[in-house]
Formats: C-alpha cells, structure tokens, sequence
C-alpha cells in the first residue's frame, strides 16, 4: 500500500512534457469560470433580490466551494478523468452515452460564446459585419491553438489575465456611485435570494472543466487549494461587478440594459482615448477565445478516446459543426434560448449529476469493501 | 603521370595536386599534397629538408625524423585522402607500399581578428569571431580556461564536409539538450553548407516559423557567458557566426553591452527595448485602425492634429502606411546591400529628401512619417540580427488585420501570435519561458538586469546539473548602520 505522502504526490498518467503544474490550474479555472457571460450577469438577480443580489453572489459562491470539494473527492479516489470514470461507473455503453451528452454540451458552449462575442461585435463595433466571416477567423485561430495542445491553451488562458486590467476601469464609474442603493439590507426573503443565486450558476460554471483535464495536471491532488482560490477570486470579481452595478444602476434602469457590464465602458475617460467601449468590447475576445479552446479540446479528446481517432481529424470536424451552428444561430431570442438551456444544463450538472457521481462512488466504494 | 601510385591518380586529375617522385637510395618515396591547400614553408623545411639530408632513412625514421607535431601513420586511403584534403602531406614509402606519413602542412588563410561589426559594444572586449575554427576556438577556449569545457568535432555536408565544433561544459550544460543538438547536427545530409546561419535554419525545431530559436552572435564573450550559463554553442569552420542554444524569446532582446553597464542603467536600456518592440510592431496597425475604423475613439484634443497632418492626403490610411513602410524597407534594404560609404549618402538622401518631399506632396502625412520612421528605428534597437528582422516583417500582418477588422483584427492577430509563440519550442524547451510556464525564480535577468549579486542560480529551465553558480549567503552580507 501506498504511504500518503506518495499517494498525495500522485503523477499524472499522461507524459510529462504534456502536463501542467498544479498552480497554473489556478490560472486556468478562472479563466474557464469567468466566461464572456459576465457582461450579462447582475441583471437577472438584481430583478429578483434587488439590493440583496450581493449576497446571492456569496451563496453561490459557497455552494461551488463544495462542489469544487466534492469534484477533488471523486476525482482523487479514481485518479482519471470524468471520461474514464463515466465507462468505470456506468460501462461502456451508458458511459459512452454520457460522454456523447458532454460533448453536445461543451460544443453548444463553444456555439454560445462565439456567438455571444460576434454578436457583441456586431453591436458595438461592426453592425455590418458578417457572422460566418468572423466566425470563421476565430475558429482557424482556435485550431491553431487547440492543435498545439493542452499547454498551449493554458498559455492562452495565462495570457488573457491581461483582461484584468480592463476591470481596472471600473473605478471610472465611482464618481456615479449612489450609496443609497444598497440599502436597506437583507430586504429580500431567502427565497428570493436563493433564486438570484440560481442565475448566478451560470456564470460561475466553468469548474467542471477540471473533470476532463484532471489527468493533465503534473500532482493533481496539489492543485485542489488552486482550485479553489480560484473560486474564491472569482466571487471577489463578481462582488465587485455586481456591487458596481447595483450602486450605478436602479433595478428598473438596469432591466432595459442588455450588457450592463459593457454599458459601464462609456464612464471612462482618458486623456486621448474618447471611447473606451471600443476596446470594452474587442477586448472581449480574450474571455471568449479561452473558454471555446478549451470546449473543442475537450470534446475532440472525448471523441478521441471513445472512438479511438486521431484528435487531429476530430478537431476539424467539430470545427466546422461549430462554425455551421454559428452561422445557423440568428435572433436574440435563440441566443436567450440557448443560454436558458446552457444555464439549466449547469445548474443539474453541478447540483445534481456531481453530488449523484459522488453518491455512486461511495457506494461503489462500500461495496467492494464488503467484498 | 606513370609515376603516379594507382590510388591516387583519382586526384591527380586537379591541377593543384602534386605528387612527385623523391629518389633515396633505397627506395622511392612518393610526396602528394594539394598545392591550393598546404603552407611551402612547412613542407620545404620541415619534410622535404629530413628528407634530402639523410638518404638512407627507413620508413620509421623517416616518421620520426619529421619535425611537425602532427603527423600519423595511416593505411585507410578514404582517410588519407580526406587528410590530404585538409592540407596534409602524403609521404608513400615505395610504390607498392600500403602505409602513408601524413603530415600536417595546412595553410589556412583568412582574416585577422577585427572588431565586432554589427555586435558593437562601447564597453567590453572589441574581439569578435573571424572565419578560422581554429581561430575563434581559441577566442573562446582562452576565456573558459576551464577543465569541464568540450568541443566536441563532426563533420557535415557532403560536400562541404565542414567541421563543426558543439561546445559545452560538462556538468554544466544539461545532457538532454546537448545529445539533441548532436542528434540534429549529425541527422543533417544537406551537401554544401558554407555558413553556421544555414546550419542554424536547419536544426531549429520549427523551420517554418518566423522567429529564429536560437541566437548567433560574433562575440566571444556572449558565447562564453552562454556556455558557462548551461547552454550548447555550436561554430562552423568558415563561418563568423557561433549560434546557441536552447533560448527563449526575451533573450533575443538583450545585447551583451547590458552585462558590462551598471544595472540600472542597464535595465533601463533593456527596456526602452521591450518596449521599441511593442512600438514597431503595433503603431502603424493602430494609426491604420483607428484612422479606418476608431475616428471616434481619439480624443477631441488629438483628433484635430491628425486630421489636419493628412487632410491633404488621397489615400486610405492603409495605402498611405504600406507606401511608408515599402519606403523604409526599401532604403534599408538598398543601404544594406551598397558599400558602406554609398549606403549612408542613400539612407541621408532617403531619409531626408524623400520624406519631406513626400509629405510636401501629399503622399503621406507628418504624423504618420514619424510614426513609421520611430518603428523602424525601433525594430532596430533588437540586437539580434534575425529577430530585428522578423519584427519588421511581423507588423505587416498585423496592418492587414488592423484594415480588415480594425482593432478586433489587432487583438486576433495578436492571439494568434502569442498561440504561435507559445507553440515554438527551441531545442525542446518553451519559447516562452520563464513567463509562460511561469518561473518565479528566473525572472531576474530578464525585463531587467539585476546586480550580479542576484545572479546565484543558473536559470533553472535550462536544466543545468549544477544549477548554483555561486553561494547565495555570500551575496547578501548585509550589516547594520555604521558597522
């Protein structure tokens, strides 16, 4: 038997020169969580719990503390990723069918946010700008990048902390804060601020990435701490947003926006830059970009080891799915729809479906003991 | 040509081959070498005069009597004649005798050692490589008086047949890259190659890619830093050029100059660097986007002051920047291939002359002249050759993109290069460390060039076995006040 220690310092099962180190799955989780779904975010759960929606964010926040908890338990226990876990569990066939549903779910997301970006493009910089021609720029760049591999998308996700700096700009708005509005607290029922917590599942997701990259991480059971920093980062990002929106904005005022966090764009000011919204919004791509990589390697690996093809002639395949979906998505309310179907996916998958893989690892656990 | 042992009658079909029968008493002697290649003083006193003085010589006096260190016995004829065509001298000892005394007569003509040219440094050695092998080993051995230090010799081309020494320091420079770099010096089966550059093109791991994974310098003293830093240097006879490696990107926007100035004027230096970088490569894709696309983006206080520069000007912003740049490129390229004297009249008359008259008729506005001539100054500024030259190249895409989409097109573009930069590897190891992965502990000596007191590890991604150059508790001896 294994000494903890060595069980702790657990290697990944993939070749070294293809694995991350823990603390860069830190960098690669919030980039994966802090999808382009932000600008978007403090509407809904201001409509539901007004004033309160900041406490909403916490709860939320709280709840993916444990989920990200309950995640590491059945991950560490089987030392593989969801792929080989869903065959172990359910067999080939129920397993493989799981799989296939993770695939349509990271490839509709891959959808969403390119559509999601082009869209924003199309508002802000380019009303005529055509939706495949963008769509198809942006998905040769992703091959390129998810061609190089799982390190390489990472980078990708390194650099675009760039974007950080763009948060900095909120400080432009605080010359408009109205103080008064967060007042008075705790206004709401606890049933209110629960269901505002609920539209915050979307924007939080993106840690269920961690059950397919699991075996690339070079000590996986050392990256659960960066795990959950991220989180903890993501909730102080989030507060501040949500915070800056409720003192900018009264709920009525905010329900005629659609992307209120690119709204804050027009407050700021530099001395030779007139509009930063341009920027606000090009800048976009670097939410965007990451997060569809990561989809397209996720679910060409899946297909990869389903069906034992090349990841190489997966990729393209799926590219261009992506791409024909793009350009089939037309409309806002498709765009609502899909991100309603999105959001309710998540909101199972990470309340429902992890604690249920849990339930049965357990199980699984006891069972053979008793053998 | 009866004369001639049979196994060399193959060379003596050139005309600068000599081979000539010498009478002793006992026996004939055949002499061959090749007139182009040895040095008469050697072979007139050192070989022929033991030869001429006492007749009666066995073949193993005859060896012994030659008064030149290098010197052997051989019977292998594809050696001995690979020998001769290095500038030895062949001694047959009758005609149907298998042996040959080969003596070293090599005369090897070239230049002495001259200040670098294009790595000039105010400060610091003024040496820099000439074409001899054996010349720049020297320059290098000298500095690294060192038992550890290896060259280590192979042959490429099968023409050319080249030496080429890889030098390293045993225990120093990690395994993994050095037998990489054999390997790949060794796989190569190209037939002529005549300069180190060529060679560097063909053992770097992506030949397709725009950005060059190792760093050929002129200097000695760079060579000797990287081989004592852990990395693998490889020299070509006949070339003035060493090249190392692996490196990463930031290493290419370092001149060896930062090592002998204070450290933070140094750093200061190292990054008006960095920073003419990002200038060249994003300030004409930015005025195209902005003028193209952005008018509104610009503030009321700077709008005016373009506007008024180009309102005479008939072109789109694009062709106005293409026009430009075309322009620089061109008298760089011209002041670049003219001899030294010409080339600075073009670049006075280039320079000068056809930008104002270029503004004066309207072909392209002030501001963007100095925005394109600050480019080119700054993509300049890069010490090493080839990377000043990608940069220059780099920013035309990024015109493109910037004329297409605007600054969308700048931030896709910019994607796309940092997924290229990313997927570069050199010898192995990521283009882009130590920031990407990250290695907290080898930022010191990058975007600035910290006191040597901070230089205690060798950079930990170049793997070195002895990775403590010196003890840290030494740097840091740090006292209270007026003690």
């Amino acid at each position: 038997m294994n000494t903890l220690w060595e069980r702790y310092n657990m290697k990944s099962t993939e070749p070294s020169r293809y694995t991350i180190s823990p603390y860069l799955v830190f960098v690669l989780i919030l980039t994966m969580q802090f999808g382009p779904e932000y600008i978007t975010m403090s509407n809904k759960p201001i409509q539901l719990a007004g004033q309160d929606a900041w406490i909403s964010v916490i709860l939320c926040g709280i709840s993916f503390h444990i989920v990200i908890w309950v995640m590491y338990r059945i991950l560490d226990r089987n030392g593989t990723d969801l792929i080989h876990i869903h065959e172990r569990f359910f067999g080939k066939w129920a397993g493989g069918a799981l799989n296939l549903i993770f695939i349509a779910y990271f490839l509709l997301h891959a959808c969403f946010q390119m559509r999601l970006f082009i869209e924003i493009i199309q508002v802000w910089l380019f009303p005529d700008l055509e939706t495949w021609a963008l769509a198809l720029a942006l998905l040769l760049l992703v091959y390129y990048i998810v061609a190089g591999g799982f390190r390489v998308i990472v980078g990708i996700c390194m650099f675009s902390l760039l974007r950080y700096f763009a948060l900095f700009t909120l400080i432009f708005t605080a010359e408009y804060f109205h103080f008064s509005n967060l007042s008075p607290v705790m206004d709401h029922s606890l049933h209110e601020i629960i269901k505002a917590s609920k539209q915050f599942t979307f924007p939080y997701l993106g840690v269920e990435t961690l059950l397919f990259c699991y075996t690339f991480i070079k000590t996986p059971k050392k990256s659960q701490k960066w795990t959950h920093l991220s989180n903890v980062v993501i909730t102080v990002f989030y507060l501040m947003i949500v915070s800056v929106s409720l003192l900018l904005f009264k709920p009525e005022q905010l329900s005629t926006e659609m992307w209120e966090q690119l709204t804050k764009n027009k407050f700021v000011h530099f001395p030779f830059i007139e509009r930063f919204e341009y920027i606000g919004a090009a800048s976009q791509i670097l939410w965007v970009i990451p997060v569809i990589c990561f989809c397209l390697w996720a679910s060409s690996r899946m297909v990869k080891l389903m069906f034992t093809v090349k990841q190489l002639t997966v990729l393209p395949i799926l590219l261009m799915v992506v791409f024909a979906a793009v350009c089939l998505i037309q409309g806002r309310s498709r765009m609502d729809a899909i991100q309603t179907m999105l959001s309710e996916f998540g909101f199972y998958m990470i309340y429902g479906y992890i604690p249920f893989l849990y339930i049965v690892d357990v199980v699984r656990m006891k069972a053979r003991r008793s053998i | 040509m009866k004369s001639v042992p049979p196994l060399w009658k193959e060379l003596s079909e050139s005309s600068d081959f000599v081979c000539y029968e010498h009478q002793t008493n006992a026996v004939s002697l055949f002499i061959g070498y090749f007139k182009s290649l040895t040095d008469p003083k050697v072979l007139h006193q050192h070989i022929m005069g033991p030869l001429s003085n006492e007749p009666d010589l066995s073949f193993d006096d005859l060896y012994r009597s030659i008064p030149v260190a290098e010197k052997e016995i051989s019977w292998d004829w594809d050696f001995i004649h690979n020998k001769m065509l290095r500038g030895n001298v062949a001694i047959q000892y009758g005609h149907q005798s298998h042996h040959c005394i080969l003596v070293n007569a090599a005369d090897s003509k070239g230049r002495s050692v001259t200040i670098p040219e294009i790595e000039f440094t105010v400060e610091g050695p003024k040496e820099a490589f000439v074409e001899s092998l054996d010349v720049n080993l020297n320059l290098i051995r000298k500095r690294v008086p060192f038992p550890e230090f290896r060259i280590k010799e192979l042959k490429i081309g099968s023409i050319s047949k080249a030496r080429v020494a890889i030098c390293y320091i045993e225990g120093v420079t990690n395994e993994q890259f050095l037998n990489t770099c054999i390997q790949r010096i060794e796989d190569v089966q190209f037939d002529q190659i005549t300069d180190s550059t060529k060679l560097q093109q063909m053992i770097e791991d992506n030949s397709n890619s725009i950005f060059p994974q190792t760093i050929g310098t002129e200097r000695p003293d760079y060579v000797a830093w990287a081989v004592s830093s852990g990395q693998v240097c490889v020299l070509k006879d006949g070339s003035p050029t060493a090249f190392f490696a692996p490196v990463s990107l930031g290493s290419f926007f370092i001149t060896y100059e930062d090592y002998y100035l204070p450290w933070i004027i140094a750093s200061i230096l190292r990054l008006i660097r960095m920073f003419s970088v990002l200038f060249s490569v994003f300030a004409t894709p930015l005025y195209v986007a902005v003028l193209t696309y952005h008018g509104q983006g610009i503030s009321n206080v700077f709008l005016p002051t373009i506007v008024a520069s180009r309102i005479n000007v008939p072109f789109p912003p694009v062709v106005e920047v293409l026009i430009m740049e075309l322009a620089i490129e061109l008298l760089r390229e011209a002041g670049a291939r003219l001899p030294t004297k010409i080339g600075q009249t073009i670049g006075i008359v280039g320079g000068i002359v056809l930008g104002t008259a270029a503004v004066e008729a309207a072909l392209t506005s002030n501001f963007l002249l100095i925005i394109v001539a600050l480019s080119a100054l700054a993509s300049f500024a890069t010490p090493i050759f080839r990377m000043s030259a990608t940069i220059r190249i780099l920013r035309f895409p990024f015109i493109f993109a910037a004329q297409l989409w605007g600054l969308l097109g700048i931030f896709i573009c910019t994607l796309a290069l940092v997924a290229h930069l990313l997927r570069l590897t050199s010898l192995g190891m990521p283009y882009l460390v130590p920031f990407y992965p990250l290695r907290a502990s080898d930022l010191y000596d990058t975007v600035i060039r910290p006191p040597y007191s901070k230089f205690h590890h060798r950079f930990s991604f170049l793997r070195s076995p002895k990775p403590v150059r010196f003890d840290k508790k030494n740097a840091n001896l740090k006292k209270d006040i007026d003690e």
